[in-house]
């Protein structure tokens, strides 16, 4: 691993999406309503064709929000890397009924195989371009107040929260405890020191965490906590919504006519 | 003059480690204590005993002339002081400095205007106008103080309790902190380390030592403040 500590990079940072974004204008409710419906939509689907159109349309989406190109190969890469898995598994994995298209060695490649795999791999992109998109162009306090509106229960609308409050904390603390940890001559590897290292960093952070959740707890009881932690957050549909909505439930219709031939 | 913290026979251990055994204190309305005492002498575990986040074996802790033994009698008490934390990333933990402002007066059942309206003058207070829009964990240390500081005023306190509020600061920050803490017009109980700091703004000083209250021998300085704030007054 790379020793050197770079600029770092969470995944809790500000969305790097440009905020003047038509996108970024859309009512957070409406848009993870319409995240959710698309994520539901799109893993239905079973055809090649109808898999392509979604993943179209989901980059148009994600060209809305003009995501930065480096930022978004990142994430892409990060999610295929997933998706590569199954390329390694699936195309094999139809031995019986499927059509073989060619061999491997003792390994038969079947045509119902690469066909899976190419779907999932598409479908998969088509959810996480089209979520990016729609979700990563609100700032995240904005969807937990948004997930309040949405009725979902307060413990998680906190705990979301709390988690990206925190995160960048418990993050420094790392570094901090890295840092020195390599000042006093500590390089990861798989020596047995070097094991017991990265354990008691990983156990010293657990530990430091719990402490730190008992802290904060007392100074939110502190100032009369009663199990809501209030964000300001005022919602109104305006007239931009209702054309977003439009706009996507003719995409919905697009996509499930194609699939379905309706 | 109003006892607003009256601490009698109070006992607490951590496990069997005993921290005060028959301690006594008290605080009134109008003053401005500084705690001193060594690392593990039991300054910060007074401060949650009076709090009520800490549990007493034995003893009797009085807020505003009311005993405080339950959970209930203390949440009451607790929205009356404002406490704040060692620690400024234990204290802000909303998204936005306005939002952390806005907790406490919103779990007090203000609305969302009166709520604002608080926060805007608790902004003007500490000289931050500019931050309510700001994300709390991209501020300075310094700033994250001061606000931390805030959402104990935004309470609207009779009193503030402060836990080392100026460790790690730079000298710029302790003085801002001072300057809030000398135009706030609350009594206060302070925690510090920092002597020149608690010399600018307590007017006596207690020292806690093996768990109890002993004179403070350097407090002179302190105990000389008040006379020379009244000179300044009359000049």
């Amino acid at each position: 691993m790379d020793e050197s500590e770079k600029t770092a990079s969470s995944p809790f940072q500000e969305s790097p999406a440009q905020s003047r974004t038509i996108l970024a204008r859309i009512d957070a409710r409406l848009k993870m309503i319409c995240a959710v419906v698309w994520a539901f939509l799109v893993s239905a689907l079973h055809d090649q064709g109808g898999t392509f159109l979604a993943l179209s349309l989901a980059v148009l989406l994600i060209a809305l929000a003009r995501w930065p190109a480096r930022n978004l190969i990142n994430r892409l890469v990060t999610v295929n890397l997933f998706f590569l898995f199954m390329w390694l598994m699936l195309p094999f994995s139809f031995s019986t009924p499927g059509q073989v298209i060619t061999t491997l060695g003792p390994l038969k490649v079947t045509k119902e195989g690469l066909e899976l795999a190419s779907v999932l791999t598409l479908k998969g992109n088509a959810i996480v371009l089209a979520v990016l998109a729609l979700l990563g162009t609100s700032p995240l306090y904005v969807l937990a107040a948004a997930g309040r509106k949405l009725k979902f229960p307060e413990k998680l609308v906190s705990i979301f929260l709390l988690t990206v409050r925190y995160y960048q904390v418990i993050f420094k603390e790392y570094q901090r405890l890295r840092k020195a940890m390599r000042a006093r001559g500590f390089k990861l590897g798989l020596s047995k020191n070097s094991v017991r290292g990265a354990a008691n960093l990983i156990g010293s952070l657990l530990v430091r965490s719990f402490d730190r959740a008992e802290r904060v707890h007392r100074a939110m009881i502190c100032r009369g906590y009663r199990g809501v932690i209030w964000v300001k957050s005022d919602f109104k549909l305006k007239s931009i919504d209702y054309f977003f909505a439009l706009a996507m439930l003719s995409a919905y219709l697009l996509v499930g006519v194609y699939e379905w031939k309706l | 003059m109003e006892t607003l913290i009256s601490i009698a026979n109070l006992s607490f251990a951590y496990d069997k480690i005993e921290v005060f055994h028959d301690f006594f204190f008290s605080f009134e309305a109008g003053q401005r204590i500084g705690l001193v005492g060594s690392n593990g002498s039991g300054k910060s575990t007074l401060l949650q005993l009076i709090m009520g986040l800490l549990k007493p074996s034995a003893g009797e802790i009085e807020l505003f002339g009311q005993a405080r033994r339950t959970e209930k009698e203390f949440r009451e008490a607790r929205l009356q002081i404002g406490f704040v934390f060692q620690d400024a990333n234990d204290q802000l933990f909303c998204p936005t400095v306005g939002d952390d402002l806005a907790f406490g007066p919103l779990n007090m059942g203000k609305t969302d205007q009166e709520a604002e309206q608080i926060v805007d003058e608790t902004l003007a207070l500490l000289n931050l106008t500019a931050f309510k829009d700001r994300v709390t964990y991209g501020l300075s240390d310094g700033e994250k103080k001061l606000v931390a500081l805030g959402t104990a005023l935004a309470m609207k306190p009779k009193m503030l309790i402060l836990d080392e509020p100026t460790t790690c600061l730079d000298p710029e920050a302790c003085q801002r902190i001072a300057s809030v803490l000398l135009n706030c017009g609350l009594p206060y109980l302070v925690v510090a380390h920092d002597r020149a700091f608690l010399d600018q703004v307590v007017t006596s000083s207690v020292r806690l030592k093996d768990g109890r209250i002993v004179s403070e021998p350097k407090g002179l300085a302190g105990l000389a403040r008040p006379l020379s704030a009244l000179a300044s007054e009359l000049a």
